[in-house]
């Protein structure tokens, strides 16, 4: 009798135990990704060297801020700091546009309007120049709360990548 | 990963039907079973696997509380372990389908990033089943976790059911022959399910989203007509498949669909209409509130309180909760309004009413919002701002014609009947006709797969 | 029997599928296939490797242009006339009208601002849609959508001094002739034909027919953009060329390379055979003849110009072709650069419809030439 007592009640602990965790994990585990993101405190400059490290720039030439009233239909006064490559040469797909900014407002017109100039460019690339058009694909888009990058070219993902290690 | 995806056609299910064919006992086979499955569910979203786990893990180790000597002479401890565990899974589901559209109105949750994970809702609901059987001492607690896994993954029901009650599945955990009439069998069904859903609602679907903005009164028919078949033959067409690579298993799923359209009642539609669900809220809400067997008043108050339930189950929006009032009333209405008065009308006419109440009700579930049914219920009485018809509305009417009354025939025994004349009139030669029929539609559907998986040429290539 | 079939077939396709190697790109869909993705901890955790999987798979399938060609096939039967947009009309496809009021003024507005800044002679040709002009090639009961509000409302908000050609009743006497092509939105070059002869009329006061030409058929398998969007395998077009008999010499200079003709025969061999004319899209090209002509042409255009140019030959010293689309430069440069004589705004309904980029750089050429003294309100 004593015996089945303590199997039952060790195996009482060992239920009620996994019985917690379980639910523990569960509500940590849908909880967690809850948590807002903090701002980067790393400054424009040095985000930007590191998110282009060991790449090959030369099909992003540096433009004039101001340009992207052009190419992406937004004010570059939204933002507090902006840097935008690309070449002049409409059927280079390449282009990096990097943006810092201190409201969440910013961010979203910066995802809608990257999210336009994708659509736009497909549009014009497509049946044309399969290699832009896939690059323009694959573009990647990253952002934060307080930095956005947006960039195509064939080393798109490391640019990506190198930008939110540098946050 | 889909039952018409070509990984899963040619890739996942041939081979762990192969594997699982040449394993040489059913608890190994029982393990790389739930192997595959968490594969698969991992397919569409990996974060989705830790929650189909932690959930696996908690009503596991909560079945086995229940059991305990500790908890089971206690009343309290008893409610509190079950309740818990199913206010945990509850909430669960209110935090990823409900959370962001019932408090938008309050608080700023565009910010928040939550994706359900996929086929939430049927597991969850699988899960809970388990609880209460063991709760209302139906079944005994599951003691294997690999059982329970199994029980809560089998990638055959884990995305989009039949939602199974543990109670008639545990058996099948220890013991399933597979024979091979059920096999053959099984690969018809698996061809007709595919056929079902390639062939007749993938298109349909086509139709649907034309007219679904359409303010006419023929564009709003045709598109509610399109949405019933389309909805019908996908989620019948998905179900069949699913039975089908249960009994592939072993596994005998329960049937979700039979002759929707044959209904001569409301209640007649939900004995015929996602008979998993009806079932599910019919054992585990309907009875334990006191079913019918209650005053009237009660009875009636059970049934509203299953179908709010069983609307907000199908969506967050208004429009389900809707959904859910049109039926729960149509049913109030007929159980205890018009009682036997309605069995003693016309068969034929019964059937056609029946199906154009189980239509207009389903107007509510196309809709995006409540605001949305009334401009489609507006358009189908010709109020709405196109009037009768348009060029477009025609248009759409002539091109899916056939489809849409290939669809109406084949929703009744047509394929049976068909299949039994062929067998009547050539004898001998009828399993070979069969065979080279079913594969020959098996291709057609495969084609039509392969055809929607290009990449829509969306833009103007100029 | 059939349980045994199926997973025999399954497992030999598959077999088959992992055999064959993969391919890099699709004719039939004109576009690059999947490639089998990278198995690391972070595709997976990520589920990109599944859902790149999934589309490896399906690209490479073994047997896929069959298969989409029997997907047409049965959509087709089914009573299906219209796939991704374009309608499977009568002998030949047609890409839907879409009129799109804004866009269209904006676009009128850019070509009277260039003629009123720039002073040149300005002339105006816009084809109008083959689904306009060959409309009884629909299919039965589609929507008939009409062109005719584009050309009433906004072509006549043409300024006086800008030259609108008509060239679509022309077009609409022949439209029973071969004059669109039936898997692509262009017109033929016999189409483009009868447009110059409309404007040769008007503009150059010269009378043309066919016999000033040598007609050349250079390849009669063309599938055209309308393909791609409909998978309509059955459909093949027929690409001539119009060499006018008194031709002059001459060079084309695009992206600093030079070459001696205006159809770049390599494109023949690839999938958009259409590029023959002028080959693929580019900002600017500059054609140079050897005659005597005092006349230098600016001209404007969407790729439909592409099959009219070779009529334009002979009656110019030099033409120089932008497509705003893809320049990003200083108008102004190119005409103080080339110095034209006329100016000619050459497109379909289609693109100007579609497509404001015309607006928008005459927007960057209204803003280079505006008086230093005035203000504007932009």
């Amino acid at each position: 009798m004593p015996k089945n007592k303590n199997k039952s009640s060790t195996s009482f602990i060992v239920y009620l135990t996994g019985f917690i965790a379980s639910a523990l994990f569960l509500i940590a585990f849908i909880s967690v990704p809850l948590l807002q993101e903090k701002p980067s405190t790393a400054s424009f400059s040095s985000v930007y060297t590191k998110t282009i490290k060991n790449a090959d720039m030369e099909n992003y030439p540096e433009k004039n801020k101001l340009q992207i009233e052009e190419y992406f239909q937004i004010s570059p006064d939204l933002f507090e700091e902006v840097q935008f490559d690309r070449t002049d040469d409409a059927l280079n797909a390449n282009e990096l546009l990097l943006v810092k900014f201190d409201n969440d407002a910013a961010a979203l017109k910066f995802e809608e309007a990257v999210n336009s100039r994708i659509d736009a460019q497909k549009n014009t690339y497509e049946s044309y120049a399969p290699e832009a058009y896939d690059l323009v694909k694959d573009a990647q888009v990253r952002i934060h709360k307080n930095y956005a990058l947006y960039v195509v070219g064939s080393e798109a993902k490391k640019i990506a990548d190198q930008f939110e290690e540098a946050l | 990963m889909t039952f018409t995806s070509l990984s899963f056609l040619f890739v996942f299910l041939p081979v762990t039907w192969l594997i699982n064919r040449f394993l040489p006992s059913l608890k190994i086979r029982n393990i790389f079973l739930i192997l595959a499955s968490w594969l698969f569910y991992a397919w569409s979203g990996p974060s989705g696997l830790v929650i189909l786990t932690l959930m696996t893990f908690l009503i596991y180790f909560s079945g086995l509380l229940l059991n305990t000597e500790k908890v089971e002479e206690n009343l309290a401890r008893r409610r509190a372990v079950f309740w818990i565990s199913v206010g945990l899974l509850v909430y669960l589901l209110f935090f990823y389908k409900y959370l962001k559209v019932w408090l938008s109105p309050f608080i700023n949750v565009a910010s928040l990033d939550i994706v359900a994970p996929v086929g939430l809702s049927f597991y969850t609901f699988s899960a809970i089943s388990y609880l209460a059987d063991v709760y209302m001492r139906k079944s005994p607690p599951c003691k294997s976790f690999l059982d329970m896994a199994l029980f809560v993954s089998f990638f055959g029901k884990v995305t989009m059911g039949p939602i199974v009650e543990y109670h008639s599945f545990s058996s099948q955990l220890s013991n399933r022959p597979v024979t091979r009439n059920q096999m053959y069998e099984a690969s018809a069904l698996f061809i007709r399910g595919f056929a079902k859903k390639a062939l007749i609602a993938d298109q349909l679907a086509n139709c649907f989203s034309q007219l679904n903005a359409n303010s006419t009164a023929l564009g709003a028919w045709v598109c509610m007509l399109a949405y019933v078949f389309q909805l019908y033959f996908d989620f019948s067409g998905y179900s069949d498949m699913a039975i089908a690579v249960g009994r592939f298993f072993g596994f005998e799923l329960p049937v979700n669909f039979d002759h929707p359209f044959r209904a001569d009642s409301v209640k007649d539609i939900w004995n015929r209409w996602h008979i998993s669900l009806s079932h599910w809220f019919r054992d585990y809400i309907y009875f334990p509130l006191g079913g019918s067997r209650c005053s009237k008043l009660k009875a009636a108050r059970n049934l509203m309180i299953v179908w709010i339930l069983t609307g907000i189950w199908h969506g967050a929006s208004l429009n389900f909760l809707a959904w859910g009032l049109y039926f729960g009333i149509l049913l109030c209405i007929e159980k205890f309004v018009l009682k036997d008065r309605w069995n003693k009308v016309n068969h034929m006419a019964r059937v056609l009413i029946i199906f154009m109440i189980f239509c207009f009700g389903f107007v509510f579930f196309y809709s995006t919002s409540l605001s949305n049914s009334f401009f489609h219920y507006k358009a189908l009485f010709g109020m709405g701002e196109g009037g009768m018809m348009d060029a477009r509305a025609l248009f759409v009417l002539r091109e899916y014609f056939l489809l849409l009354v290939t669809a109406a025939i084949f929703s009744g025994n047509m394929r049976q009947t068909l299949q039994n004349q062929l067998i009547v009139r050539c004898k001998r030669a009828a399993p070979l006709i069969l065979v080279v029929l079913y594969l020959l539609i098996g291709v057609l559907a495969l084609a039509m797969v392969i055809g929607s998986t290009s990449q829509a040429f969306l833009y103007a290539a100029f | 029997m059939l349980y045994m079939i199926l997973p025999v077939v399954a497992i030999i396709t598959l077999i088959i599928n992992l055999v064959l190697p993969d391919k890099a790109f699709s004719g039939q869909e004109n576009r690059s296939l999947a490639q089998l993705p990278k198995l690391s901890f972070s595709t997976i955790a990520s589920g990109d490797f599944f859902t790149d999987f999934n589309s490896w798979f399906s690209d490479q399938f073994v047997g896929r242009s069959f298969y989409r060609e029997m997907d047409f096939l049965l959509k087709r039967g089914e009573g299906l006339r219209e796939i991704n947009d374009v309608f499977i009309g009568k002998g030949t496809l047609l890409y839907p009208i879409e009129y799109n009021p804004k866009t269209a003024q904006a676009n009128i507005d850019a070509i009277n601002t260039f003629a009123s800044l720039s002073g040149l002679p300005t002339n105006v040709v816009i084809a109008d849609a083959a689904a306009s002009i060959e409309s009884n090639r629909l299919p039965t009961s589609a929507p008939r959508l009409t062109t005719t509000e584009f050309y009433k409302k906004n072509i006549s908000s043409l300024e006086d001094s800008v030259h609108y050609v008509d060239i679509n009743k022309s077009l609409k006497k022949h439209a029973d002739e071969y004059i669109f092509y039936k898997s692509d939105h262009h017109w033929t070059s016999l189409g483009a034909f009868y447009g110059f002869q409309t404007f040769a009329s008007d503009c150059l006061e010269t009378q043309v027919s066919k016999k000033d030409y040598n007609i050349m058929q250079i390849t009669d398998d063309f599938q055209g953009t309308l393909f791609y969007k409909t998978g309509d395998f059955l459909l093949k077009d027929n690409i001539d060329i119009y060499v006018p008999t008194d031709n002059p010499d001459y060079v084309v200079t695009k992206d600093n390379k030079k070459s001696r003709s205006i159809y770049d025969e390599k494109k023949l061999k690839s999938n958009n055979q259409y590029e023959v004319f002028l080959g693929a899209n580019q900002a600017v090209v500059k054609i140079e003849m050897d005659n005597d002509s005092n006349r230098r042409l600016l001209l404007f255009k969407d790729s439909y110009a592409n099959s009219f140019i070779q009529f334009l030959l002979p009656y110019y010293r030099e033409i120089t072709i932008v497509d705003p689309r893809y320049y990003y430069g200083s108008i102004n440069e190119l005409v103080q650069q080339n110095y034209p004589t006329e100016v000619l705004f050459l497109y379909c309904f289609d693109i100007f419809n579609n497509s404001d980029s015309l607006s928008k750089v005459m927007d960057r050429y209204a803003f280079e030439n505006q008086p230093a003294n005035e203000e504007t309100d932009e």
